[in-house]
């Protein structure tokens, strides 16, 4: 028997044990507390951004237990993922769909390494290269539950 | 009677001054305004023109009875509009339109103040040679123009038939009462409803509207159709005891033909793609409809204790003739407006036009298309009701056969009234209302368009409203009364007693009051809306990627399969459905026959042989000399 599995066991290799949520996140508004709808979009990223946000969907963290649901089009969303730096040509798909978001919504930026310089309305946080346990933190911290 | 001379006058100054476009349509715009005068005049104090002799026992005469005043009335107002329309739209053809649309206009109106056959058909004839050469005004119209022609010339032969019929019983050509006979009866209606352009005889009348320049598209479809409309009244008037059983063949016939071709016009509307083959379909319909409201007119004259029905069912076919003349004639002019602007021939292409042609052409087609819809309190909703409170009193019928033909006819005109609001959904949806193309309008002076439109649609809204009055015009007051707290004049009574009533006068008010509170509720709101596309993951729609028209009324043309004979053809790897109009296949084979028949005789007998042209000759004069000795 190798011992690498037992190290892998002990120890949480692929998650930060603490994490620091920005302070720049703030609550949304308040009538999100118990329920948000995301609709997610990626607009370039090297699909690892990808992997941590299904992530959240699976039985470990199980999203559904606080009301943080995915949707299939912005019109029935609350909130805005952006993933990665916007390649050219989805930077007019990425304002097409801010456009459909209904009032009042809000922007929730995750970056790689490289970091966009893009004027987007209702931004409510940053994230960079985070892990599944630090978004949920952060779409917890969006919805005012903690 | 003055007026009637100064519009003459006017019509002949336009053909004359024809060097500069805008006089012979201002020029025929001021002559109408004297034409409607004349019509309310000779409706009110009918009066006579004078007469012409040429031989002894044979002359021509003109005057305006109450009946062709009221035809008067009403085409003239068209042609004011249409003339006005004229003087922008005809920049775009040459000098020579306004010489036929005043020539075209001028044969009418002898049409309508013909007293005899002689000035009848003189008019007829003006009337159609003109209307002939002003759809040849469009390029590559040649084929319809032609169609066109051939079908004016079927009546005529028509009529000269009916005409002769008359001379041989009375020895002139004189309208006067009780001088008909039944040949002169079946010969000039046979004239008129291939005039009409009644089912089976209507496929002159698509290709003619849809080809033809849109100011004669107007012409041709409210007032030409309606110099048929008027024969059918003229022709009754003039026939022998109406109130015997005679002629309850003729009113079923009619009611029978028009309900048919209500159907059949709706039927082909609702399919059609191409965007003035729509209102021409449309225009066989309510001609239809007028057919069988005096239809059934004729069927209730027979019988002494129905001539309240009677009487209503002429109304009907008045306000029937108003509601199409008027919103037809508003329907191709913002039609043609709008397809000029964009150069666009399908519904598909068109639309966007409330945003990219202009507010007053979308409105004049939404407007038009309700009206044909029978939205009250249009004028449409006014003649479509009178028509199916006609229909619903057909129980009072004595006859069997009367009272069977009224009520599958009955099922037929409730049907095509159903669907002609299905195509007109589909042509003002997809025009007037429809998602913006993005494409450009063309730039072109169109002041003297919109106020055509303005003035259509404040007279196809004012109708409906003061349909009352209307009725009252036409001389037939006791269908006004008041009742239910509604004050006189301002309902209308379908029978005596009272069978149905209806007001559109107060239902514009009610409606209008209760619009009142959603308004306040959307203009309060107004700012707080968003207007996004649709979604479409972030990408812009493509053409083919809106609900398009033919996807539309394809649901109907493949559930009417066997009526539409729906075929899907491939063309460049796109599948289209397509539908034939059934008549027009019978059409094409008699074409194609008497093309071949042409030359096979070319072949044989005139094949530029001198002898056998002598030969030919020579047997001819043979024959003839046989034959006279």
């Amino acid at each position: 028997m190798k011992w690498w599995p037992v190290r892998g066991i002990t120890r949480h290799l692929t998650e930060k044990s603490s994490y620091e949520l920005d302070s720049s996140v703030k609550p949304m508004n308040n009538i999100f507390k118990r329920s948000l709808h995301i609709y997610m979009i990626d607009v370039g990223n090297s699909n690892l951004l990808n992997f941590e946000l299904k992530a959240l969907q699976s039985t470990q963290y199980n999203t559904h237990r606080f009301g943080i649901y995915f949707s299939d089009s912005p019109r029935h969303s609350d909130l805005l993922i952006v993933l990665g730096k916007p390649t050219e040509k989805m930077i007019t798909p990425l304002m097409n769909t801010i456009k459909q978001m209904p009032e009042p919504f809000g922007i929730l930026i995750v970056e790689e390494d490289e970091v966009f310089d893009l004027k987007l309305p209702n931004v409510v946080g940053r994230l960079k290269n985070p892990e599944p346990s630090e978004i949920l933190g952060t779409l917890l911290k969006i919805m005012g539950r903690n | 009677m003055i007026f009637a001379y100064i519009a003459l006058l006017l019509y002949t100054l336009g053909i004359v001054l024809s060097f500069k476009r805008e006089n012979s349509y201002i020029l025929s715009a001021i002559g109408s305004v004297f034409a409607t005068i004349a019509g309310i005049v000779g409706t009110f104090y009918p009066f006579e023109l004078g007469r012409i002799g040429l031989l002894p026992h044979v002359y021509m005469s003109m005057g305006v009875t109450h009946t062709s005043g009221i035809f008067m009335t009403v085409a003239a107002i068209a042609w004011i509009a249409i003339s006005i329309y004229s003087i922008d739209y005809g920049k775009f053809y040459s000098k020579d339109m306004g010489v036929w649309l005043n020539l075209s206009i001028l044969g009418m109106m002898i049409i309508l103040m013909a007293k005899d056959g002689l000035t009848f058909i003189t008019g007829w004839e003006i009337m159609t040679a003109s209307s002939y050469l002003l759809i040849l005004k469009h390029k590559g119209s040649f084929k319809e123009a032609f169609e066109f022609l051939a079908f004016g010339e079927l009546s005529t032969v028509g009529l000269i038939i009916a005409f002769a019929s008359l001379f041989l019983k009375n020895g002139n050509f004189s309208f006067t009462q009780n001088s008909g006979t039944v040949l002169f009866l079946i010969a000039s209606t046979f004239a008129f409803i291939v005039k009409m352009g009644i089912f089976p005889f209507h496929t002159w009348l698509i290709g003619a509207h849809a080809k033809a320049p849109s100011n004669v598209s107007a012409l041709l479809s409210a007032p030409l159709t309606l110099m048929g409309v008027y024969g059918i009244f003229m022709a009754l008037s003039i026939m022998p005891d109406l109130h015997l059983y005679n002629f309850e063949w003729w009113g079923l016939l009619a009611v029978a033909f028009g309900a048919m071709s209500a159907f059949w016009g709706a039927l082909q509307a609702v399919a059609t793609k191409q965007l003035k083959a729509l209102p021409a379909y449309s225009t066989i319909e309510n001609n239809g409809m007028i057919l069988a409201a005096i239809g059934i007119s004729l069927i209730a004259a027979g019988d002494p204790s129905l001539t309240i029905l009677s009487e209503f069912a002429i109304t009907t076919a008045l306000l029937l003739v108003i509601s199409h003349t008027f919103s037809k004639s508003l329907l191709f002019l913002s039609v043609g407006h709008a397809k000029e602007a964009l150069d666009e021939d399908n519904i598909d292409d068109l639309r966007g036009a409330w945003s990219s042609v202009g507010r007053i052409p979308a409105l004049g087609i939404l407007l038009s298309g309700l009206s044909f819809s029978a939205f009250p309190p249009l004028i449409g909703f006014v003649g479509e009701w009178a028509l199916l409170e006609s229909f619903f009193q057909s129980y009072k019928f004595q006859s069997l056969a009367a009272r069977l033909v009224t009520t599958f006819s009955g099922i037929f005109i409730a049907l095509a009234i159903g669907m002609a609001a299905f195509s007109m959904i589909k042509l003002a949806g997809y025009t007037a209302l429809g998602y913006d193309h993005g494409k450009k309008a063309k730039k072109m002076r169109s002041i003297f368009m919109r106020i055509s439109e303005s003035f259509l649609m404040v007279l196809v809204l004012g109708f409906g409203i003061f349909a009352p009055f209307v009725v009252r015009y036409f001389g037939y007051s006791q269908f006004t009364s008041g009742l239910f707290g509604v004050p006189s004049p301002f309902l209308m009574i379908s029978s005596i007693p009272i069978f149905g009533v209806v007001s559109p006068t107060f239902f514009a008010i009610v409606a209008s009051v209760l619009f009142l509170f959603p308004l306040a509720f959307y203009l309060a709101r107004r700012h707080g809306v968003r207007r996004v596309n649709s979604w479409n993951g972030g990408l812009p729609l493509e053409k083919n990627e809106y609900f398009s028209a033919p996807a539309y009324s394809a649901i109907l043309e493949i559930v009417l399969k066997k009526i539409y004979i729906t075929r899907e053809k491939h063309l460049n790897g796109e599948a289209h459905i397509e539908v034939v109009d059934i008549v027009n296949v019978f059409y094409d084979a008699l074409k194609k026959s008497v093309l071949k028949v042409e030359s096979v005789l070319s072949s044989t007998l005139m094949n530029g042989n001198i002898n056998a042209y002598v030969a030919y000759i020579f047997a001819i004069f043979v024959v003839i000399f046989l034959i006279a000795g």
